[in-house]
């Protein structure tokens, strides 16, 4: 119980994969225009570390080490594949908005690289954990950077008007904006780590 | 080689420069453009640049006495230059909160970010001003009509300035040259005056604070990329000079891509340094989105400012070159 | 149990089974799933329609016009059996960053009753202000802050609504001489905006004569210049829900 805590917080806080470890850039940067589609895509892409990592870690000893990568992509894209067709069939709306990004799910770096070097060595449930606090850390990190995108760029806080919109810094809710807020909240974290 | 170099054994005799005498050489070659801009914009120059001035410092303080814990060096005129500067970037009907966010995103992000004056990779006062391009669109690209002397800066009777103009395809409507040269050019507080601008340039070379290379050759590609495309279609595309003449082309040419910091460090980078500037500035004008594209090219060429360094070198003393 | 070695038919073996497994269980979420999507096609494509005429129970007649060599799509409204108005799928190749897509909805006298953006990529805070711009100004919602400290930021009046407007004649932002005010500092998408809605009208009427890019679009070479080619041509009916005229 206590190492199952351990590997959640592990997870979640100490080596959060956007904050700390700077994995999966490409989601964070790309759809936190707005606190809701950067919690969607945090939630899409938890769902899919649960997932394969609970089957990785069942089938860890039936996949030869040769083939272990091809194996694992093909695990991940199934269930990303799955997670499109359901956010297509019950969620549209958000689909539209992140669109794209769901498949790249597969390529990000967060899920293989669990896989490897968790899921392969430990079992089904902690695995779970595992995937489950790293899905939770990345949606954390996704969601308190559109938090901040989305209130400096549009003076909304998931689409709750904070202050009028005229003074809000629209950069923030483009491409470079991106790139400015992500590091001063990495800053940030930097800050209280080294306290 | 027609001179040598006359080495002679100490003591020597310093030269008097420094950070602060060169920083206030530049402000000082800016006074003739900004005397024109007040003429021009009357007040709302005045709080614009005002703010920016007293915004710039005022965070550089603070950054430096609260998060740096660094030595001040809010003494040596760089970040009054860097607040001049930016304001001379702006639209003189800017309200005064949007020109603080731009002197925090200047000093913070453009300068105090990368440690201070020496390590800033990009030109702040550019940054900031991008930065409020992005921001605050509209704000930013509506500009009031010069000489119009409004009672309140924020209600100036507004204009479109000589390069939308241009990207609109109206040539017809164009104001004339004189007028570009002289004063009567709608747009940011620093870019209406070709002439003032001349003039604090011809100041920066005899108190050798810059040298010609960097004009020059913005200067001379912006004209060869012009002739050519008049040359090509003389309907669409403007004679040279009114490129010269339109937009940040003077304010950029001769203030903004010669900072110290950011340019190359050899008269034959700074040659290379120039004409990309020159040719980024005239693609984006010609057959980018904006209007305006010299403070995006000064950006980019300022993160090739390295590379430049890394590979125009001088010889070393003593180097035996391979034949 | 111990780890399965690396040689040949173990590979071969352990691929083709995930693979297979895969394609199982993919195969199952998408008959799962295939019905929902659809329905989800099928009701954007509705929602949007019905954002322009707000009728209930509408048929909807699908057919394709041409108006000056581009093929626009017409939904034709039925309420028992009488036409109540029609909503227009336009374009606009001459948006700042790429091309503007429009469904406008026209009542029976061809006067505006609503539009909606399908698709654009204007600059964020400029051209993307389109989406509202063009409609009665409303009530913008108080914020936190203003409603703690009792105050509202009041927005300027602006004449810039096109709904119920009559296109009798190409509209046109007042910068051009028209009636429509352009959005602040984005007057080419604004231009693009009212091309796509006269562009809308024109494939209503086929005798109007006008060049429905007007005199505004000077922005490169346009694609609406020959005004020959109008012709209707009923192409297809959307699932054959609509009864015989």
């Amino acid at each position: 119980m206590k190492n199952s805590i351990k590997v959640f917080l592990n997870g979640f806080i100490k080596e959060n994969p956007t904050f700390i470890l700077l994995l999966g850039m490409c989601p964070t940067l790309g759809t936190t225009s707005s606190a809701l589609n950067g919690m969607s895509m945090g939630l899409a892409t938890a769902f899919v570390l649960v997932c394969s990592n609970m089957v990785i870690s069942l089938l860890k000893n039936l996949i030869p080490d040769k083939v272990h990568i091809p194996c694992y992509i093909v695990i991940i894209a199934t269930f990303v594949s799955v997670l499109e067709l359901c956010m297509k069939a019950y969620l549209p709306s958000i689909y539209a908005t992140l669109g794209l990004f769901i498949p790249l799910i597969v390529v990000n770096c967060i899920v293989l690289g669990r896989a490897e070097s968790f899921a392969a060595k430990n079992n089904v449930l902690l695995s779970a954990i595992d995937g489950f606090g790293n899905g939770l850390g990345f949606t954390l990190a996704l969601t308190l950077l559109g938090i901040m995108r989305e209130l400096l760029g549009t003076g909304r806080i998931f689409d709750y008007p904070i202050y009028p919109e005229n003074y809000g810094t629209l950069v923030f809710v483009l491409a470079p904006g991106a790139f400015i807020a992500l590091g001063f909240l990495v800053a940030i974290v930097n800050k209280l780590r080294t306290k | 080689m027609d001179k040598l170099l006359k080495v002679s054994p100490s003591p020597h005799v310093h030269g008097g420069d420094s950070v602060s005498r060169n920083m206030l050489r530049v402000i000082v070659a800016l006074l003739p453009a900004y005397a024109v801009a007040l003429y021009s914009f009357g007040v709302g120059a005045l709080v614009v640049s005002l703010t920016a001035m007293f915004s710039c410092v005022l965070f550089e303080y603070l950054i430096q006495r609260f998060l740096l814990k660094g030595k001040f060096t809010i003494n040596n005129y760089s970040a009054l230059l860097t607040g001049l500067l930016l304001s001379f970037n702006l639209p003189s009907n800017l309200p005064w909160w949007i020109v603080v966010i731009g002197s925090v995103v200047a000093i913070g992000i453009g300068k105090m970010c990368f440690g201070g004056l020496g390590n800033n990779p990009f030109n702040p006062a550019l940054v900031g001003r991008v930065f409020l391009l992005f921001s605050f669109p509209v704000q930013m690209t509506t500009w009031p009509r010069p000489l119009g002397w409004a009672s309140s800066y924020l209600d100036a009777e507004t204009m479109a300035t000589p390069l939308s103009l241009l990207k609109a395809g109206k040539l017809e409507q164009m104001p004339d040259a004189l007028n570009m040269f002289l004063l009567d050019t709608p747009g940011s507080l620093g870019e209406i005056s070709a002439l003032a601008l001349l003039i604090g340039g011809i100041y920066l070379l005899i108190t050798k604070v810059i040298t010609w290379h960097i004009p020059v050759s913005i200067l001379l590609t912006v004209t060869a990329f012009a002739g050519i495309l008049y040359g090509v279609d003389a309907t669409t595309y403007p004679l040279p000079h009114i490129h010269l003449l339109s937009g940040g082309m003077m304010l950029g040419a001769i203030f903004m891509a010669t900072d110290y910091v950011t340019s190359p460090m050899t008269h034959k980078g700074m040659l290379i340094y120039g004409f990309f500037i020159g040719v980024i500035t005239m693609v984006i004008r010609v057959w980018g989105v904006y209007p305006e594209g010299m403070s995006f090219a000064i950006l980019i060429m300022n993160a090739f400012t390295p590379i430049i360094n890394k590979y125009v070198k001088p010889k070393r003393f003593g180097r035996v070159v391979k034949k | 149990m111990k780890k399965l070695t690396s040689n040949f038919s173990n590979m071969a073996v352990v691929l083709t089974v995930i693979c297979l497994l895969a394609a199982l269980l993919l195969s199952f979420f998408f008959d799962l799933t295939k019905g929902k999507i659809e329905e989800a096609d099928k009701k954007k494509q509705e929602f949007a329609i019905a954002e322009v005429l707000p009728f209930s129970n509408m048929e909807i007649k699908t057919e394709k016009v041409f108006v000056d060599g581009d093929s626009l799509t017409l939904h034709r409204a039925f309420v028992d059996q009488k036409e109540v108005g029609v909503a227009v799928e336009s374009f606009s190749k001459n948006g700042f960053n790429g091309d503007i897509k429009l469904m406008v909805g026209f009542d029976n006298d061809n006067n505006i009753i609503n539009y909606s953006v399908l698709d654009q990529k204007e600059t964020p805070g400029l051209g993307t202000k389109m989406v509202d711009w063009f409609k009665p100004q409303t009530e913008v919602k108080k914020s936190f802050i203003e409603t703690i400290f009792n105050f509202q930021i009041a927005s300027n009046p602006r004449q810039s609504s096109v709904i119920g407007k009559n296109v009798s004649e190409p509209l046109n932002v007042s910068k051009d001489g028209g009636n429509i005010d352009a959005i602040t500092a984005a007057t080419i998408s604004s231009r693009a905006f009212l091309e796509a809605i006269n562009r809308a009208f024109k494939a209503l009427d086929s005798d109007v004569e006008w060049d429905c890019t007007s005199s505004a679009t000077a922005m490169e070479s346009l694609d609406c210049v020959q005004n020959d080619s109008i012709g209707i041509n009923v192409e297809e009916m959307i699932g054959g829900e609509c009864n015989e005229e």
